[in-house]
């Protein structure tokens, strides 16, 4: 007797409880929206501003959708600019980083994980320790040694610094993915007459692709938007990437801001559109590099 | 023995890339930029002269050339904002669309859009923002009437405002990433626990007070560490607004660093260099220390049978 009538009230609570959530659910939308506003109005502006004419940008038609949609803004960009030259830069550099960690981070931690060493688990935290240290320590260092040797403005003094500093976040992601895979997997083809190197080749490599995709993924956007060292290190316009560029048509270009626009939108676009189809794996990869840290 | 000795050599070529990359970029580096920072140097002809710990004292002392101390707290000022307004909005953001809401997916993709994109262009655009004539600010200000509150130079313009104006957009920038992160665990609650919470008559405020925000310490660990190193990091936007100009009132260490870099003074921008890794790793500490778990009483806990 007792017992039904606190289920009862139990009943009548939760239908409380639903009811009060439809006034917080209209707030949390309201936040939501809110927040959507802050963050896309400013890509708004950049998208508009760059296909109309400085009358209708200063005062004429601010915030509206263009009236004349400019898209010789886009050509000029190109042409005042060194835009096609400085995106395949960005795509040169960033694809051969991303080699160089893949290959470098599977196999160090193919070493690290599946081989039996002492010491292996200190090596591990040593190469962890590269995730905090910042990419300027370097700086200077290699801006010396990059003079002494004859290496300025080529693609390898961009290559090999975003390697090495994304090798830390390479290994971790390689390590989480790695662990997954059972170490019978490996006993079985070692029984096979598979060495460490068979092991690795056939084995690992093989089930290694999502990481691969994650760790891709994470080292693609760490260089194609790097400025600091691909501003001071690239003093050619043939190797410059894109961020520089982007940079020097904006201190340059002060009159024309359709033009800036433009440009700013042409770096932009691209990553936007892969981000509709792959928003899902690009947030991914990002969560896996940070959460695991 | 043979066998052994086979296993260890290919262990050692399995590493033998990344040690290369790891020892050559990112320690030498760290060893060099130690003992460079002992000495002064003249231009980039390789001379030099030993001088201690000058460059440490003169990054302090010197405020008339260097002034690293304003730098310095510009960095500690863009970490508090940060730690204290970026992560309570992504937090949030973060606990709001963990409530199961509709269009869940689209939110989340819009809110870490900006991280995607180059921190140079993010600064162009601000930089078009805060134009004091033409940008987008003034003219709604001048909508609500309260255009004569923008200083007539702009507000980058303007020292007074300059700090605020330029921090603002990496803090708007960065917010989707901390939410993204803090969502992951926010998701990973389980959703029994939230049940029974709200069947014991939790409101929502209390479920996300009382297990929601716990079970996601160690995230918020990790967001507030990235924040801090992050900001005293920060670089890219910071240029773009300056332009070819260092003496900015929103100086950052990493635009000293880069200016003595350019300038030859290797010392001075090695001592720069020195400092943000021990203030990296000292704030990655004291964070983790911060974080480690406590008692209700706020006692450290011990392990007790």
């Amino acid at each position: 007797m007792a017992e039904k009538s606190i289920l009862k009230n139990n009943d009548l609570e939760i239908y409380k409880v639903k009811k009060t959530n439809k006034v917080v659910k209209v707030l949390i939308y309201i936040g939501l929206v809110i927040w959507v506003i802050i963050d896309l109005f400013p890509i708004y502006y950049l998208l508009t501003f760059s296909l109309k004419n400085n009358s209708e940008i200063f005062g004429e038609n601010v915030i509206g959708l263009p009236k004349y949609w400019l898209f010789s803004n886009y050509a000029d960009a190109m042409a005042r600019g060194n835009m096609p030259r400085n995106f395949l830069n960005s795509i040169i550099v960033s694809v051969a980083t991303i080699a160089i960690v893949l290959i470098a981070g599977l196999m160090a931690t193919y070493a690290i994980t599946r081989i039996a060493w002492k010491g292996s688990k200190l090596l591990n935290s040593i190469f962890m320790l590269g995730i905090t240290i910042p990419i300027h320590v370097a700086l200077y260092p290699i801006y010396v040694l990059l003079h002494k040797v004859g290496l300025m403005s080529t693609y390898t003094s961009l290559i090999v610094p975003y390697a090495a500093f994304g090798l830390s976040m390479g290994i971790m992601i390689c390590t989480g993915f790695m662990n997954d895979i059972p170490k019978e997997l490996d006993e079985a083809a070692n029984i096979d007459g598979c060495g460490l190197w068979g092991i690795f080749f056939r084995v690992i490599v093989p089930l290694m692709k999502p990481a691969l995709a994650t760790i891709g993924i994470y080292t693609f956007l760490q260089s194609w938007n790097e400025f600091m060292f691909a501003s001071i290190f690239i003093n050619d316009s043939a190797h410059k990437t894109l961020p520089v560029g982007i940079a020097e048509l904006q201190g340059r270009t002060t009159t024309d801001w359709g033009i800036v626009g433009a440009g700013l939108s042409i770096a932009t676009l691209p990553m936007l559109i892969v981000y509709v189809f792959l928003s899902k794996r690009i947030q991914e990869s990002f969560m896996v590099g940070a959460v695991k840290g | 023995m043979t066998k052994k000795k086979r296993k260890g050599i290919t262990i050692f070529l399995f590493l033998l890339p990344a040690l290369l990359l790891f020892f050559g970029i990112l320690v030498a580096p760290i060893i060099s930029s130690v003992y460079n920072s002992l000495y002064q140097y003249e231009g980039f002809s390789g001379d030099k002269t030993f001088v201690g710990i000058q460059n440490y004292v003169d990054l302090f002392e010197n405020k008339a050339v260097y002034d690293f101390g304003t730098a310095l707290k510009n960095a500690f000022i863009l970490a508090a904002l940060s730690v204290f307004i970026q992560l309570p909005l992504s937090l949030g953001l973060a606990l709001m669309l963990g409530k199961g809401i509709k269009g869940e997916r689209f939110y989340l993709s819009v809110y870490f859009m900006p991280v995607l994109i180059s921190a140079v262009v993010i600064g162009a655009l601000w930089s078009k923002i805060y134009n004091p004539t033409y940008g987008i600010l003034h003219y709604f200000m001048e909508k609500l009437g309260i255009a004569n509150l923008m200083p007539a130079t702009g507000f980058v313009g303007d020292p007074d405002t300059a700090l605020i104006a330029v921090f603002i957009p990496t803090i708007w920038q960065y917010v989707g990433y901390h939410m993204l992160l803090m969502y992951a665990g926010v998701k990973s609650v389980s959703p029994e626990l939230r049940e029974a919470a709200m069947l014991d008559g939790a409101t929502d405020g209390q479920v996300d007070r009382y297990i929601v925000i716990p079970s996601i310490k160690q995230i918020i660990k990790v967001s507030v560490i990235f924040a801090i190193t992050g900001s005293l990091k920060s670089y890219d936007l910071i240029k773009v607004f300056a332009g070819s100009n260092y003496n900015v009132p929103y100086n950052v260490p990493s635009l000293m660093l880069v200016r003595n870099v350019l300038g030859g003074h290797g010392g001075i921008g090695s001592a720069i260099a020195v400092m943000m890794i021990i203030l990296c790793f000292a704030f990655a500490i004291i964070i983790n220390q911060i974080f480690k778990e406590r008692d209700p009483y706020g006692g450290k806990k011990h392990i007790k049978e």
